[in-house]
């Protein structure tokens, strides 16, 4: 017994100095975000710093609600996020369900242009659709910041959620037409709750992407009204005084809506994102 | 109706979308990279190859893409090594196994604003713990300071790496857990050592993944735009191409020449995606 311990002790150590370097790297500027926004003033700029707090100071969170927009911009992220998840996860399940279904001269063609697309930098497109939109009117509407974050959605959504659908047996639907369905009641009611797994994943995914993003909000939203959280963040930090608390406590709540979709996706992650990005 | 009709139908709303917000815009960058449009002037007319033969002869021009290759090139190397590493370690079974990986996984997850002033904040030369944790440790006359112009490039290829890293992280773990264990446990009683298992059996399996991770990694960090602007990016010392773009078409309102850079880029990508698919297509048929 002690011998086989000492074993599995001597065998695991380099494993336990890898986990606990991985957790202090990954995990502590996430700590600090959190310790410094409910840091009190007289301990923020301490030298050498301070690890801990014993008097949480719940201030900046106080200043952020008072003397900033906060709860616009969120409701601006919240909008424009849950538009184009919407919109995005729409268009490209229709189209995986055509491309696998329904497949007609030029849906390869199809699907390796989607794939182009899926590798275009964001840094790219947003130059040409600044000038666009200012033409059409666009720049500063939700419609516009929606369609926009969708077409980034739907070239790696489609090339995602192509596999699921191509793994739902023909013969389910098929069932389904003998008990007298029609295709789109089929396509409800058998194709869709199979291929949930990947419709979830796609939707996080879209969903973050539209929250995260700082470029496209910053090139096509001008009006503070309609600012989005990463942009209005910024310009909080670029501020004449910064006013570290405030700032943390906006990045720990940017954070919130990010910590449940990870949880709610973490089982997918590896399988789907493995899966659909890489192979 | 015919099949390929339905097909068509339902292609066509991701057809349109795709159409009018990603192929329409690179047509009129292309037209635009040809003007010297500006972002206050109405009116445009075209200048032939000017912004394009102007570029090429500024040596700043030249700066940016050193420092570009240079940002890509030492990202993706370290984070390649480190995420290996990471996937081998998380691949391991010990007790928490899951909340050790979603802490891995976690800096992929934040917005890159977010990261950027944080580690910002971690890095400051006066209250930063970061910069007080590396006097500790290696006292010099004074701290450095890792936010100067002399540190900004190292500081952000650091926050590159811990940012994207765990997405090298997921690839190479959901590979790893294809790899029959069977095969493993053979060489083990053949006596091989970790080491061995490794170079003869894990590595190889994982070369195809490594092989388009790399390309597609340099892809995305080539372009890669918001964390080495909001970062690093709003002084001169960090020049990378996308930040180059940037400035060009948002500070100083120059669309032509901004158009140039970005479809510099956008050749460069489309050179990459092709390498990229023809591999991929050549993988599946080897697999097949």
């Amino acid at each position: 017994m002690t011998t086989a311990l000492r074993r599995v002790a001597r065998v695991r150590w380099y494993l336990l100095i890898g986990i606990v370097v991985l957790v202090l790297v990954n995990g502590f500027p996430f700590y600090w975000m959190a310790l410094t926004s409910v840091k009190p003033g007289t301990e923020l700029f301490s030298f050498p710093p301070r690890f801990f707090t014993t008097a949480p100071d719940f201030s900046g969170f106080e200043r952020l609600f008072e003397t900033t927009n906060f709860l616009t911009y969120a409701k601006n992220s919240l909008i424009i996020a849950t538009g184009a998840t919407v919109v995005s996860v729409a268009v490209s399940a229709l189209a995986a369900y055509g491309l696998t279904r329904f497949p007609f001269p030029g849906s390869r063609a199809f699907s390796t242009a989607i794939l182009y697309a899926y590798t275009f930098a964001p840094i790219v497109i947003v130059v040409p659709l600044y000038g666009m939109f200012r033409e059409v009117g666009l720049i500063n509407s939700y419609l516009g910041m929606i369609l926009a974050y969708a077409s980034f959605g739907v070239p790696f959504s489609l090339w995602l959620l192509q596999p699921f659908f191509r793994a739902i047996p023909a013969e389910l639907e098929e069932a389904a037409f003998v008990d007298g369905a029609n295709r789109a009641k089929s396509a409800w009611y058998v194709v869709l709750p199979q291929a949930a797994p990947g419709l979830i994943a796609v939707s996080v995914f879209t969903f973050l992407l539209a929250w995260e993003d700082y470029l496209f909000a910053r090139v096509l939203i001008t009006q503070e009204e309609l600012k989005t959280l990463p942009i209005a963040l910024h310009d909080l930090y670029n501020a004449s005084l910064q006013d570290w608390p405030l700032l943390m406590a906006a990045a720990v709540l940017i954070n919130v809506p990010v910590l449940i979709a990870f949880l709610f996706v973490q089982r997918y992650l590896v399988a789907g994102w493995g899966a659909g990005a890489i192979k | 109706m015919p099949g390929w009709f339905w097909g068509a139908l339902l292609l066509s709303p991701a057809f349109f979308l795709v159409l009018g917000v990603i192929a329409a815009p690179i047509a009129y960058l292309v037209r635009l990279s040809f003007t010297d449009a500006h972002a206050y002037l109405p009116k445009f007319g075209s200048v032939g190859f000017d912004n394009y033969v102007a570029l090429l002869r500024a040596p700043h021009f030249w700066d940016s893409v050193r420092t570009t290759v240079w940002y890509a090139g030492l990202t993706v190397g370290l984070q390649l090594v480190l995420g290996v590493l990471i996937a081998l370690l998380l691949h391991q079974r010990f007790r928490g196994r899951g909340v050790v990986r979603l802490v891995a996984l976690a800096p992929y997850m934040v917005p890159s604003i977010v990261v950027a002033l944080v580690w910002r904040w971690l890095l400051d030369p006066t209250t930063g713990a970061y910069s007080w944790a590396i006097d500790k440790v290696w006292p010099g006359s004074e701290p450095p300071n890792l936010l100067s112009p002399s540190f900004i490039f190292w500081s952000l290829v650091v926050v590159s790496v811990w940012m994207f890293t765990p997405f090298i992280v997921i690839s190479v773990l959901a590979r790893l857990q294809t790899i029959d264990p069977s095969t493993l446990e053979a060489a083990t009683v053949d006596g091989a050592g970790a080491w061995r298992r490794f170079w003869s059996i894990v590595l190889p399996e994982l070369k195809p993944v490594l092989y388009t991770l790399i390309l597609l990694r340099f892809m995305f960090m080539f372009t890669k735009f918001d964390v080495v602007y909001l970062f690093a990016g709003t002084g001169t010392e960090v020049r990378t191409l996308p930040v180059l773009t940037f400035q060009r078409i948002f500070g100083e309102a120059r669309l032509g020449s901004g158009a140039a850079v970005a479809m510099i880029l956008f050749v460069l990508l489309m050179i990459f995606t092709t390498v990229y698919l023809r591999t991929l297509y050549r993988q599946r048929e080897e697999t097949a």
